[in-house]
């Protein structure tokens, strides 16, 4: 079952220029094996702004999920992991 | 690698202008179900968009003649030409009709040139769909695509090994591609040429773009390694009939539509499939062949149904007929193909309301949420549902 929440747990992850290498979630380090996909939103300067870039990636033991980067609070979480 | 590309632009409508007597000299649109397919260059100046209603889009370009697109004829000839292209290469690619693409490399040695090479391919196109293609040949998928696009219909376009960026340089940004907003910004940004595209910084590229823009970046600078994907061909069963002399009368070509099936739906079964779509190709007395298709709205092997659904198309013509050919086509496992209900039984949604307050009673009512949908589309998932408290049925 896909698991998506609404804010999602804070990840530890370690980047390059590409985007994130490996990430450790829930005390196992998942390292990335393919980046599917990344998009950034970037909305409500306005009121309460929200600066992330998304990643969607494959790590080497098959779990594929979205993570993001919160630019503000340069904070790391992950946003869905699909089954 | 050598990638050769066939492109015919607009091929919807070349095959109307050449094959369905659509008229050259005013602006066509072509619809399907009385919403726009496909539409002339000139129409398309006046307004015109793909999803309009017939209505709407006469009133935009009332000069245009409006014209039901044929899509079963000109999709079984592209089928026929990636066929015929095979005698080239193994490795055909066609993400649509009206463009494919080959690797090359190495057959210029049978050919003589790689010129004398797109004149054979662009000669088999003539021959099989009667139209005229541009074809590009260079290094990427990417470049020749971008070089069939820029060849005349029958013109080959050569790009030599190294060329790459200096062939695209001055090319328009459209030919990446990105999705509509990505365009949209780029004009904005005055960006009109693959080179201005190319020299933005690559850093910057992602960070607007994202991974989209950044492939595309490569691609403007003539260094495309994407693979190419070999078509699919679709599995198809056949069966065809002459009748020995032309019939009206529905129950006589019923009777031919159930023997014409019945073979059909016995391979069907045996190999446990389904089809979803049926062609119909009917000879009739009086005038050209026609080919219909239908649809399905679940995959099925029944005979009775697939049955019901020729004799609809057939009570559409109203001439006597000659032969039919059935062909079914996309076909799929027969157990995937059962539509599941969207609004649940009642009494399937107590049985499951019942197990969950069970549930609730065992492990409590905490480790249950429910998921509500507040704003499917919007940006960030917080704001697309919520999670509430799960409460027992009273």
């Amino acid at each position: 079952m896909t698991h998506s929440w609404t804010v999602g747990p804070e990840v530890i992850v370690s980047e390059d220029n590409e985007g994130p290498q490996t990430f450790i979630w829930a005390g196992h380090t998942h390292r990335v094996a393919t980046l599917c996909n990344s998009w950034r939103v970037h909305t409500g300067w306005w009121q309460q702004e929200v600066w992330r870039d998304y990643y969607k990636v494959q790590t080497d033991d098959g779990l594929l999920c979205i993570l993001y980067h919160d630019r503000l609070r340069e904070r790391w979480h992950l946003a869905s992991i699909y089954d | 690698m050598r990638v050769l590309c066939l492109s015919i632009n607009d091929f919807w409508l070349a095959w109307a202008r050449s094959h369905e007597r659509a008229p050259s000299n005013r602006p066509v649109i072509l619809t399907v179900g009385g919403r726009v397919r496909a539409c002339s260059r000139e129409a398309s100046l006046a307004g015109v968009q793909p999803g309009q209603t017939e209505r709407l889009a006469l009133a935009r370009c009332p000069q245009a003649s409006i014209q039901e697109m044929e899509e079963a004829r000109p999709r079984l000839a592209w089928r026929q030409l990636l066929a015929a292209l095979g005698r080239f290469s193994p490795l055909i690619e066609s993400a649509r009709e009206g463009l494919a693409c080959f690797p090359s490399a190495g057959l210029e040695r049978h050919y003589r040139t790689e010129l004398q090479l797109g004149l054979a391919v662009g000669q088999t196109v003539k021959e099989c769909l009667g139209l005229a293609g541009g074809i590009g040949i260079a290094d990427g998928r990417f470049v020749a695509e971008a070089a069939a696009s820029q060849a005349c219909p029958g013109q080959v376009l050569v790009v030599p090994t190294g060329a790459e960026r200096y062939f695209l340089q001055e090319l328009p940004v459209t030919l990446l591609p990105l999705d509509e907003e990505s365009h949209r910004q780029l004009r904005l940004l005055g960006i009109r040429t693959l080179e201005q595209y190319s020299d933005l910084p690559y850093d910057a590229v992602q960070s607007r773009f994202g991974r989209p823009g950044c492939e595309s970046w490569h691609r403007a600078r003539g260094t495309d390694n994407q693979p190419l994907l070999r078509h699919q061909e679709e599995r198809q069963l056949w069966a065809t009939t002459s009748l020995d002399d032309p019939v009206r009368d529905q129950s006589l070509l019923a009777r031919a539509v159930e023997r014409l099936l019945r073979p059909l739906c016995g391979s069907l079964r045996r190999e446990g499939l389904a089809c979803q779509e049926l062609l119909l190709a009917t000879e009739l007395e009086k005038g050209p062949a026609v080919v219909d298709r239908h649809v399905l709205q679940e995959p099925t092997a029944d005979p009775g149904r697939l049955q019901a659904a020729i004799m609809a198309l057939l009570a559409r013509r109203p001439a006597a007929v000659q032969s039919l050919t059935v062909t079914l086509t996309r076909l799929t496992r027969l157990e995937a193909g059962h539509q599941l209900d969207l609004f649940m039984e009642r009494q399937v949604a107590a049985d499951l309301d019942a197990t969950l307050a069970a549930l609730a009673v065992r492990y409590g009512a905490d480790c249950f949420q429910r998921a509500r949908a507040i704003s499917p589309d919007a940006l960030l998932p917080e704001q697309r549902f919520t999670y509430e408290r799960f409460q027992m049925m009273p």
